[in-house]
């Protein structure tokens, strides 16, 4: 059997990096009752970033590979150009379903990147046309609390990850694995056509991975 | 692919070269296909303005500026064209813009600053006047500022210098955007001879199928959808062709802007390949499924049988019907002509009273749509002032009940899959025919509020008694046709009177034309299918007695007989007459008899015979059990 290819991610974007930092800070002092310690704040200038209370109700833009494929150039005046002839260029690969050019452009566009503060060691492959699996490390900081908001963390998790694959590429399935060194803490299969009908801001994270099939580990 | 270039384009090339004023009407709110790479990406969509931003830099104008009478003039496309613009008009940017009123002739108004840019011979200049419509008020409420403007324009026009560039002589231009010529004065277009008024329309056939081939066809869906579905169109060009086509037809008359929006919508909605037309309804009606699709065969293949339990006695005009139906549903309407856009089907049921035709649209409706009241009816001689049509689609702004629509747009907005009967059509306003061949040939109305409502999802029925009476030469109404006479004489009696109505009597032969061979005659009412009328009729009588009182009526043969010699004596007024005869003969008398012997239910009564001359009728009935009569 040939052996799977992969992607590591690296989470290289240092800016999003410090802005997730500030979040996480923010994040845990918030909910210390009656704290007086200082919140950092992230400098004016980096993009707002969402705690990771909130992961699941935001995701990339959806990339357009079908509109790629027909424009050398984005028209919505949204889309940085250099993005775009990147798409344009790998297009008819993606469409076509291969899946090289899968992996070739999460590479390039680090589609986790901005989660990196939240897990590490992320792992994208791409087994088949169809479907996209990742893998990444749960950090103990978001383990070490009782167990439903645990829980709530590795399934907000869970889901802003397959948001974020299904908005990169036109896969129908993404199945994640949040792991504790081996152990997997959650594994959860989404499916694509399920996740377009649910209105994520009104969602509880952990009853939508377990309507997905997904399992937590005691 | 070969460039495809609209004909307003190819009138705009032409006309660039030779008139300095250009008028572009019509739907000048669109965005357009910009028909060869330039400036803008070759079948790339673009507001009109973009559109002629680009094709003007690509023609050589070395500055185009836009004007507004709300902003002034301006160049969001290219911000240093403004400048030199000014420069040369001896104006100033403020904001992004040089403002300008456009009333008057003083030195800053817009009207002087154009005449300043197009009598120079400098450089080529075009100037576009946006939304040129508004501002007036109406071309007959104008004042002496607004005609000074207007005056100055047309100066400017005639006036206009041509400069010589390294792409040939051009003109420069003035080029007004309006919605329709006469919101500008007539004497400022008319016999002017520097003046071309361009009409723009919605994209054609053929633009239609270019929006939809070629490497924009990958546009219409979601990234994952297209990767799953493509391969096997691309293995079957001739499926990926007719669902092109079948799109194509569907969006007859819409606009670009329109079409784009199906796109995004189909994209977001993760449409299947194989659904793309289904966009279109739900675009339209806001509804996914369409129930023309989820219609059975086998349901078609029982509906005649299902029909004749309601319908007696018309086998001929039931068989027609089913025929269009079949048609509709089969997806052959329209095949004989470009358009997939008007109404399923058409019919017009004539024939004498009482026989069956409203009767035949509720089975109808209740048959396609699974419920009579899909079957929405209106009495076209509530129709019959000149001004009726408003009663159906609704008033202009500023008129009386405006607000409230009309009655036919509202009922079609509120329920696009119906039947619509029109009753006695030949009562309504000739003026509201007007409004029906337009349903008929575009399938679409826009109504007083502006709205669209479009008809393709309906069945159009209209019933007439037309031709069952014509005059003679003395002007006296005459029986055309009688109960003695056999079906195909009456049909073709009926079909010629009908014609001759439509051709002589109203000098409306489109209309005919329109029904086409759609005409379905229906014919009397004969002895044996009023028999089974009658005994549909009374069978239905008992049924309810039984269930309703517990109360158990049988009829003697003899009885019978009676009854039905009586209610079938004269059958010139159909079901209807054979109704009237079973309430006066039975209902009432068998009424007043349960009333006076106390029978209030739970009872068996037997009906031994039927007095039809006494006044009122009476029953012979006895209480089973009993010798009580």
């Amino acid at each position: 059997m040939p052996e799977e290819k992969k992607v590591t991610l690296l989470g290289r974007r240092a800016g999003e990096l410090l802005a997730g930092l500030n979040n996480i800070v923010d994040d845990l002092w918030g909910e210390a009752p009656g704290s007086s310690a200082p919140k950092a704040r992230p400098a004016a200038s980096q993009p707002e970033f969402p705690p990771f209370t909130q992961l699941w109700k935001v995701a990339d833009e959806t990339v357009d590979w079908t509109d790629a494929l027909s424009r050398e150039r984005p028209d919505d005046g949204l889309t940085d150009p250099a993005d775009w002839a990147l798409y344009h260029r790998y297009a008819a690969q993606v469409l076509a379903g291969d899946t090289d050019a899968y992996l070739a452009v999460i590479e390039a566009m680090q589609p986790l990147g901005d989660l990196s503060a939240y897990a590490a060691s992320f792992d994208i492959a791409a087994p088949s046309p169809e479907a996209l699996t990742a893998t990444c490390q749960a950090l103990p900081r978001y383990l070490d609390k009782p167990v439903p908001e645990a829980r709530r963390y590795l399934a907000g998790m869970a889901v802003r990850i397959a948001r974020d694959l299904f908005a990169l590429l036109p896969v129908t399935r993404v199945e994640v694995a949040l792991l504790q060194g081996d152990k997997a803490l959650l594994t959860v299969t989404f499916d694509k056509a399920e996740m377009m009908k649910v209105r994520f801001a009104f969602i509880d994270p952990v009853a939508f991975a377990i309507s997905c099939g997904g399992a937590f580990a005691d | 692919m070969e460039p495809l270039v609209s004909k307003w384009h190819r009138e705009l090339e032409l006309f660039s070269a030779v008139k300095p004023l250009l008028i572009l009407e019509g739907n000048v709110l669109d965005q357009h296909r910009y028909p060869v790479a330039g400036s803008i990406p070759e079948d790339e969509l673009a507001p009109l303005p973009r559109y002629l931003h680009g094709y003007l830099t690509d023609s050589g104008y070395k500055q185009v500026v836009f004007y507004s009478n709300l902003i002034g003039f301006m160049n969001p496309y290219a911000p240093e064209m403004l400048s030199a613009f000014a420069l040369m008009t001896e104006t100033s940017v403020k904001n992004g813009a040089i403002p300008a009123e456009f009333k008057g002739n003083g030195a800053e108004t817009a009207p002087n600053i154009i005449r300043r840019a197009l009598m120079q011979s400098a450089v080529p200049t075009a100037v576009v006047m946006e939304l040129a419509s508004h501002y007036i008020v109406t071309p007959e409420r104008m004042d002496q500022h607004d005609v000074n403007s207007f005056n100055l324009l047309m100066q400017s026009a005639l006036s206009a210098a041509t400069v010589r560039t390294t792409m040939g002589r051009k003109p420069n231009l003035l080029i007004l955007l309006v919605s329709k010529v006469n919101d500008l004065p007539a004497w400022f277009y008319l016999n002017n001879p520097a003046c071309k008024v361009i009409t723009l329309e919605t994209p054609d056939r053929e633009e239609r199928k270019r929006l939809i081939s070629g490497p924009v066809f990958a546009t219409f869906f979601d990234s994952a959808v297209y990767r799953t579905d493509w391969p096997w169109y691309a293995e079957h060009p001739e499926e990926l062709e007719r669902l092109q086509e079948r799109f194509v037809g569907l969006t007859e008359g819409m606009t670009f802007t329109e079409l784009d929006a199906m796109r995004r919508l189909s994209k977001r909605e993760c449409t299947p390949i194989r659904d793309l037309c289904s966009i279109v309804d739900l675009y339209k009606y806001g509804v996914k499924v369409n129930p023309w699709s989820t219609l059975s065969t086998e349901s078609l293949r029982t509906a005649k049988a299902d029909f004749q339990k309601r319908i007696k006695g018309q086998d001929a005009a039931l068989e027609r019907t089913l025929d269009v139906v079949k048609r509709a549903v089969t997806g052959m309407n329209g095949l004989s002509s470009s358009s997939t856009g008007k109404p399923k089907g058409v019919l017009f049921f004539a024939g004498p009273t009482g026989t069956g035709k409203t009767e035949t649209a509720k089975a109808l409706a209740e048959k396609l749509f699974g419920d009579e009241s899909a079957c929405i009816r209106f009495d076209m001689s509530e129709y019959g002032q000149s001004h009726s049509d408003q009663k159906l689609m609704g008033a202009p702004p500023g008129y009386v009940g405006y607000e409230a629509g009309g009655q036919l747009t509202n009922a079609v907005k509120k329920n696009p899959f119906a039947i619509l009967l029109f009753d006695e059509i030949e009562k309504a306003h000739p003026s509201i025919l007007d409004k029906f061949l337009q349903i008929l040939e575009d399938g679409r109305l826009t109504d007083g509020q502006g709205s669209t409502v479009y008809f393709s999802e309906t069945v159009i029925i209209f019933t007439s008694n037309l031709g069952m009476y014509v005059e003679d030469a003395l002007g006296n109404r005459q029986p055309n046709v009688t109960m003695d006479m056999p079906y195909d004489e009456v049909e073709s009696r009926l079909r010629d009177a009908i014609a001759d109505y439509f051709k002589l009597e109203l000098g409306r032969p489109e209309i005919l034309n329109r029904i086409g061979e759609n005409i379905v005659i229906f014919d009397y009412i004969r002895q044996e299918a009023g028999e089974a009328i009658l005994r549909a009729q009374v069978d239905k009588i008992i049924r309810r007695l039984d269930e309703m009182k517990g109360i158990r009526v049988s009829v003697t043969d003899e009885a019978y007989e009676a009854l039905q010699e009586a209610a079938l004596a004269d059958l010139s007024n159909g079901g209807r007459g054979i109704g009237n005869q079973v309430e006066a003969l039975l209902i009432n008398p068998l009424s007043r008899w349960l009333f006076d012997h106390d029978v209030t239910g739970n009872a068996a009564v037997a009906i031994e015979g039927f007095d039809v001359t006494a006044k009122p009728p009476c029953v012979r009935c006895r209480l089973e059990g009993t010798s009580d009569a």
